[in-house]
């Protein structure tokens, strides 16, 4: 069997630990950081970090536009600063997203790190069901999303991953549970 | 010990990794620091070279200057207390700084302990030397080590030696048979249980990260190559000819830092850096790495 080969973008933040979470599901794994890596991968996980950080230096080493063809081709998941960037809008400053999904997020949205909190959350897909823990860092919030937007699970009120088409954006950090549930779903996409 | 608080902790690090946080001591400078790409930024009174130039006792920073950088910036802020003083600790997590430097760079408060850090949901980051010390402080709640390095100097050879002691410990303990990990537990003073957990996974159970001496992308690439997860730069850059160019540098450098020819690229006209002080200049009492027990 052909292992998939899964991008991670690694250009900071909790890129290690969602390609251990791929590699245990027999992905070939391979780390984001030039153009030409994107050149090697079917999909691609934009991770947890710092979402100004992760622009300014997507920006600065050109990878910016090609990462916005991309992801407007190919399945990509994004988590916490990844749902940020796969934004149609940031509802925070004038941050500039890559305007690959249809909704709109806010940063920091429940406070700083000290604000930061675990929670079971209900996934609820249109073949599966799933209780997840989920791990919000300094979170953003998806405030509204559009037509096409299907949200998979939420937290008070407020959806915490979302679907359009073979894209997934998620507020939380799934790559911080021992649960490798969301990751399988996303690898199913196509 | 809250187990769950302390993993949640350990996973927002996580998220620091493959970053640069940087000393700053205005908003200004704040901003330079993000507009540069930092994934965080340490906000501080004085960077370590003038606190080695003017002396005196050093203490945790205004609670209103710290105040100001949080509302300049959106990236994560982070203070240092004294080593022990958990008053000091306690105003920052008042103030909702997001990680905690018990620095080595401050005056210690105490003499003999540090802070218990499981008392705090701020999340602490702790200094080292070698593996013993960076387990004593995970045991006492750190979500992050660093080594050291010896702050201020603009002189790398300390980081340098403290990580690979710190890498070569880790590897000993590796190595070793399971009957001798309890006489390693008692020679480096390190808890038993997080000595199994560096026998069985060969790394600590908290990111690992360097601090103290780096002045230049090479610098910081040669940390991340050596083992380090992401670089505090202090002085280096704002005590520089150029803050912005060589914070930009610094941060490339880092993201690339096994491209040596990204790294010439990046390490062009950028200025003079940190003029610093050679190691072997500063007698062995006037060091800032021999404080913490």
């Amino acid at each position: 069997m052909i292992k998939e080969c899964v991008g991670v973008l690694a250009i900071q933040g909790a890129f290690e630990k969602h390609r251990k979470i791929l590699t245990s599901l027999g992905c070939n794994v391979i780390l984001v950081k030039t153009i030409d890596d994107l050149s090697n991968i079917n999909r691609l996980i934009i991770p947890g970090g710092e979402s100004t950080s992760m622009r300014i230096m997507l920006k600065k080493h050109l990878l910016w536009d090609a990462l916005k063809d991309f992801c407007n081709k190919k399945p990509v998941m994004g988590t916490c600063a990844g749902a940020i960037l796969l934004a149609s809008k940031i509802d925070y400053g004038n941050e500039e997203a890559l305007e690959i999904m249809d909704f709109i997020i806010t940063r920091n949205s429940y406070g700083r790190q000290i604000d930061s909190f675990t929670s079971d959350i209900a996934f609820t897909g249109t073949n599966s069901e799933a209780i997840i823990s989920a791990h919000f860092i300094r979170a953003p919030k998806i405030l509204d999303f559009g037509s096409q937007v299907n949200a998979l699970a939420s937290f008070e009120g407020s959806p915490v991953l979302v679907q359009q088409g073979n894209k997934l954006a998620c507020t939380f950090h799934p790559e911080l549970s021992d649960c490798s549930f969301i990751h399988s779903y996303f690898l199913s996409l196509s | 010990m809250n187990a769950t608080s302390w993993q949640s902790k350990v996973n927002f690090a996580e998220m620091l990794k493959g970053g640069v946080i940087m000393d700053v001591v205005t908003p200004d400078q704040a901003v330079i620091a993000q507009e540069a790409g930092a994934v965080a930024v340490m906000a501080l009174e004085r960077v370590p070279a003038d606190i080695r130039i003017s002396g005196g006792v050093a203490r945790s920073s205004d609670p209103k200057m710290i105040k100001d950088i949080m509302s300049a910036v959106s990236i994560p802020v982070m203070a240092k207390v004294r080593i022990g003083h958990f008053v000091e600790a306690q105003i920052l997590e008042a103030i909702g700084v997001d990680f905690c430097d018990e620095s080595e760079v401050l005056t210690p408060a105490d003499d003999l302990y540090h802070i218990n850090k499981h008392d705090f949901k701020m999340p602490f980051v702790c200094g080292c030397t070698n593996l013993g010390e960076a387990l004593r402080r995970i045991g006492e709640g750190a979500a992050l080590i660093r080594t050291k390095g010896e702050a201020g100097t603009g002189d790398i050879i300390q980081a340098v030696s403290q990580m690979r002691t710190l890498l070569s410990d880790i590897r000993k303990v590796q190595l070793a048979p399971k009957e001798e990990l309890m006489t390693i537990a008692k020679n480096l003073g390190a808890p038993y249980d997080l000595i199994l957990y560096v026998h069985e996974y060969g790394k600590l159970p908290v990111p690992n990260f360097s601090a103290g001496g780096i002045a230049t992308p090479a610098d910081a690439a040669l940390m991340m190559q050596l083992g380090a997860e992401s670089v505090f730069v202090g002085s280096g850059i704002f005590k520089s000819s150029d803050p912005q160019k060589r914070a930009n540098a610094i941060v490339s450098a880092v993201l690339h830092y096994n491209n040596p020819q990204i790294l010439a690229e990046i390490s062009e006209d950028i200025g003079t850096p940190i003029t610093g002080i050679n190691m072997d200049e500063i007698n062995k009492t006037g060091t800032f790495a021999n404080r913490g027990w």
